[in-house]
């Protein structure tokens, strides 16, 4: 063996050499297919479901007693609901991101992760769509917002930010199911061939939807999938940019800023690649996939976490140059009261989660680390889940008068339907891995047949 | 015997005993008997005006929970025999009225005329007034002198059951369901207090333990306490709210000391900033007589900036405000006439601790300057209906839309409770229902107002510029063509006048008149909102021989 082999390569393959067709459609099927040691799995769903039923008992309470039993107040209408709702529409947005944008630029990792990044979306974006829900004064009026015939001839008003939001929102997960369901079809073929029990057969060939793999198949298939891809990428930039105009499109001092749009765009992939980066490195060892999605993945997605950490960080220094550029007395009291007041731990908290430590992934050593990189992209997570407390309760501290500030503290059910609500994404996550192949299969083969033709 | 701390021990002393009220209180459960009184609304009666002009009380209603009523009560006493209290009232008064009609009369006048009487001839005694003042103890190092007064919503303690005034902020420290001990600024630096630190003080031999408040411009060797609090027996709203400091009272003036006990008691308060940093031509915008006389408009400003959108269209009847800061005194008097004439929920210490409080008219309490000697300022703050409104462009809903009278209103059957209007409101003066606050009033019917509808849990709500009222005056106008004039209640209970409600549109209208004012200004300017409130800024003339 020479030099050169002893040192890992620049750029890692993102298969492992001599992995086959056969060999990985064996190996990830064995998973769906009852075929594998599935303990792990079972210790990581037990408490996700027990989240699950906490997030359960939390609905049925707040329906009891109404939002009462959360600490929002006056002038922190806006409270635990908006920050959970907007932090997991941004991690939703950064798994579309990496399926559907990097689709149309065929880059060839994208394979190897875009079903777990899918998956994430699904089930992160039907987290996001409950909170603004449950956060209504009177949830059970929430279809107000479509514009249905009605018999008093009322339209919602279209000239509310949060009426684009629910239109945005509710367009992007039903394209999020769609695509990832389409781009399921040929490995839910592939699993009705080779399902051994007959209740598998039946369940995974309804599922396929009678895709045969026929040559007119695989064109409509290819087809639909690009347009999809082509709809989703711009998608995913307009959902955040809508969801940062709830509160651009507000006079309070701190959320009226032209800069929202993009600056919730970057945090949004910001906080998806992150929690990608969390979910494959525990699928990879448990499911045994090492082979499939390697250290090229986790270093990509490690620089995708760089660059939107530097996006991110412009946007905070354009946040502090716009408040001392702008000179506004209501903005600066604001800011000030953010900066240094009582709770202002939170925002240098941001800071050195958000933009601070990731730049440790500058450095290649970092990259390959997998521990250090769970720990830099939990803080990520959390980071942004800081910078969003930020927004939605330290701003409306500090309103233009003075005799409205005020004070939020959030009580025991607002952390229990966020713990809540973690435990629906991981039971949706979970039991989607388990029955449905962690990996695109198809689009595999593809990747195996090019680097290794003679498979 | 809430109010006389010895009276319950000479009581013991006393084998039979009756006592007649509205309602139980601490002397009638001390009582042998206790005689449920009438309500005065709900008897005849008859009483003497300050110069002593006689009434007669007429009642409004039969009494709605049966009693007796004093009349009734005294014929029991001195006559043999029961005399209901219309005779008795008759009786006294038919000799007096002498010509039949004379009783009709007295009733359609509402008092009977020519019984003032006629002012006695006194002359000031300045050395009375020297003599009655006794030169105060001195104080020791450490020790302070404790002030008693009555609370200023509460009184004596005798309302202590109306959860309206419970519920009133108190006009400097805004605290609400509590008398807390005020202190002065350097005082609570000095032993290290914060806001709800409970003390223990020490008088002579006795001690009482309670929380302390911060009150700038207090003086520094003084504690003020204020009675009326601590009622053991008044009803489900007051018993056991505050501290009863009537035990205290023989020590007005006395030399006190204070300890932290180290506990800290929770305290609710509507008010969360410190002293004011705005300029004095921002929120509160006041001056001196020197310069308003050297430019009247000195404080005006801008009042609209520019604008992409047409105005909306003038109607017949454009309701606006003006709202004259000089004339607030911050008695609060209109927020509690707010609440009443609104059906305004009262929600309880522990939701303002919570910063839910309902009122829909607040009194804004400034402080200017340093905090041992900072200037006040009260400001009323309640819904500005602005031309254009922040609130109507977020809400998903339609659910708070223009009217054609320029009101901005709240549609609450319209209303799912995004609350996208009240972040967006500059004023902040929109309140959210978070629990069923009025359901869970339990209050009569009959106490609320028919014509306001209760709001439900989840729902948002704000000052209507007492729509109902409006409504009322337009279905006058509408019926016999009269000029449309409504007076809101907070404008009817202002003993000042800070308020004065019409018709923008009416060019001989007094709020018109108002508006013209060079102090006329708009709160908050660049909001570009164009309220129709707008507010008279606050002249001040401080004498220079005075030092600030």
């Amino acid at each position: 063996m020479s030099a050169t082999t002893m040192r890992a390569p620049l750029i890692e393959d993102v298969v492992k050499p001599g992995e086959t067709v056969s060999s990985m459609t064996e190996q990830v099927c064995a998973v769906a297919l009852g075929e594998r040691n599935y303990l792990w799995w079972w210790i990581a769903l037990v408490p996700s479901a027990a989240l699950l039923g906490l997030m359960v008992v939390s609905v049925l309470w707040l329906f009891y007693q109404g939002i009462q039993v959360w600490g929002n107040d006056w002038p922190n209408v806006w409270g635990f609901p908006i920050i959970c709702y907007v932090w997991w529409i941004g991690i939703a947005s950064g798994g579309t991101f990496i399926s559907a944008f990097f689709f149309l630029t065929r880059a060839e990792w994208r394979t190897s992760i875009n079903r777990t990044a899918e998956t994430m979306t699904l089930f992160t974006a039907v987290c996001a769509g409950i909170y603004p829900i449950l956060h209504l004064g009177r949830p059970w009026f929430f279809y107000w917002l479509f514009p249905y015939p009605n018999t008093m001839t009322l339209w919602p008003n279209f000239k509310s930010p949060l009426m684009w939001d629910f239109i945005a929102i509710f367009a992007y997960i039903i394209s999020s199911v769609i695509f990832w369901y389409i781009g399921l079809l040929p490995d839910l073929a592939a699993l009705r061939d080779r399902a051994r029990s007959r209740y598998a057969q039946i369940a995974y060939g309804i599922a396929a939807l009678g895709f045969r793999g026929s040559g007119t198949q695989w064109r409509h298939f290819r087809g639909i999938y690009g347009v999809m891809a082509g709809i989703m990428a711009p998608m995913v930039c307009s959902v955040h940019s809508v969801v940062g105009l709830d509160f651009a499109g507000g006079q309070m001092p701190g959320w009226h800023a032209t800069d929202y749009p993009p600056f919730f765009v970057f945090g949004a992939v910001f906080s998806g690649f992150a929690t990608v980066l969390l979910l494959i490195i525990p699928i990879r060892h448990f499911w045994g996939l090492r082979a499939y999605i390697t250290q090229r993945h986790i270093d990509v997605l490690c620089r995708l976490t760089l660059t939107a950490s530097c996006c991110v960080a412009y946007a905070y220094l354009m946040e502090v140059f716009s408040v001392y550029y702008g000179q506004d007395p209501a903005e600066l009291r604001m800011f000030h009261a953010r900066v240094f007041g009582f709770d202002a731990s939170v925002y240098w908290a941001t800071i050195v989660l958000n933009c601070l430590i990731p730049q440790l992934y500058w450095f290649r050593t970092i990259r390959r680390n997998i521990p250090l990189v769970v720990l830099i992209s939990v803080g990520v997570v959390a980071g942004m889940w800081l910078e969003r407390y930020g927004i939605v309760i330290q701003v409306p501290h500090r309103p233009h008068l003075p005799s409205a500030w005020g004070y939020y503290h959030p009580t025991f059910w607002d952390w229990s339907l966020f713990a809540g609500t973690c435990g629906l994404f991981l039971t949706g996550f979970l039991l989607t891995i388990r029955f449905v192949p962690a990996l695109s299969m198809f689009e595999m083969r593809e990747v195996l047949t090019g680097r290794n033709p003679s498979s | 015997m809430f109010t006389a701390p010895g009276f319950s021990d000479a009581l013991k002393k006393v084998s039979f005993s009756v006592a007649s009220n509205v309602s139980l209180d601490e002397t009638a459960s001390a009582a042998t008997f206790f005689v449920p009184l009438t309500h005065g609304f709900e008897t005849w009666g008859d009483t003497l005006a300050f110069e002593g002009t006689a009434t007669i009380m007429q009642p409004q209603s039969l009494p709605l929970f049966g009693g007796t009523s004093p009349p009734e009560l005294l014929a029991l006493f001195t006559t043999p025999t029961t005399q209901n209290a219309l005779d008795a009232v008759q009786q006294t008064w038919k000799a007096q009225l002498g010509a039949p009609d004379a009783w009709r009369d007295a009733l359609a006048q509402g008092v009977v005329p020519n019984t003032a009487r006629t002012p006695a001839a006194v002359a000031l005694r300045p050395e009375a007034v020297s003599a009655s003042l006794k030169p105060l103890p001195a104080l020791a190092p450490q020790e302070l002198r404790l002030v008693t007064q009555p609370d200023p919503h509460l009184w004596d303690g005798r309302f202590a059951n109306n959860p309206w005034l419970q519920e009133l902020p108190r006009p400097l420290t805004k605290v609400v369901w509590d008398n807390p001990l005020m202190v002065s600024p350097a005082t609570a630096k000095r032993m290290d207090l914060v806001n709800g630190a409970q003390i223990e003080m020490t008088v002579g031999s006795g001690a009482a333990r309670m929380p302390v408040w911060i009150v700038p411009g207090q003086a520094d060797d003084v504690v003020v306490a204020l009675f009326g609090y601590g009622r053991r027996v008044v009803g489900d709203v007051g018993s056991g709210t505050g501290f009863d400091v009537y035990p205290l009272r023989a020590s007005d003036g006395a030399a006190i000391t204070l300890e932290k006990t180290g506990r800290q008691l929770p305290l609710a308060t509507t008010d969360h900033h410190d002293v004011l940093e705005a300029p004095a031509d921002d929120i509160v915008r006041h001056g001196t007589l020197a310069n308003f006389q050297k430019k009247p408009d000195f404080l005006k400003g801008d009042e609209h900036g520019p604008m992409l959108y047409r105005n909306p269209p003038t109607q017949a009847v454009a309701w606006g405000m003006s709202v004259d800061l000089n004339a607030c005194i911050g008695c609060n008097a209109c927020v509690v006439a707010c609440m009443a004439e609104n059906n305004v929920p009262v929600v309880g210490k522990t939701a303002v601790m919570h910063e839910r409080e309902m009122h829909w008219l607040r009194i804004d309490r400034y402080y200017e300057g340093p905090a041992e000697a900072p200037e006040a300022f009260f400001q009323p703050m309640l819904c500005m209906h602005c031309e254009e409104a922040p609130c109507e462009v977020v809400c998903p809903f339609g659910a708070t839309v223009h009217d054609q009278e320029g009101l901005n209103v709240m549609v609450y059957n319209r209303c799912a409770g995004t609350r996208f209007c009240s972040n967006n409101c500059p004023y902040k003066v929109r309140r959210f229902n978070y629990g069923a606050y009025s359901k869970d009033e339990h209050r009569a019917p009959e106490s609320r107002n028919p014509d306001v509808t209760a709001r439900a849990r989840g729902v948002m709500e704000k000052c209507t510029f007492c729509l109902q009222r409006i409504a009322k005056t337009r279905i006058e106008h509408d019926r016999d063509g009269t000029r449309e004039q409504a007076v809101t209640a907070c404008q009817a209970a202002c003993p000042t006048q800070v308020f004065t409600f019409g018709d923008l549109n009416d060019h001989e209208s007094e709020v018109v008149r108002r508006k013209a004012s060079p102090l006329d200004y708009v709160l908050l300017p660049e909001q570009n909102t164009r309220p129709r409130l707008t507010y008279e800024a606050l002249i001040r003339n401080p004498n220079p021989d005075i030092p600030a």
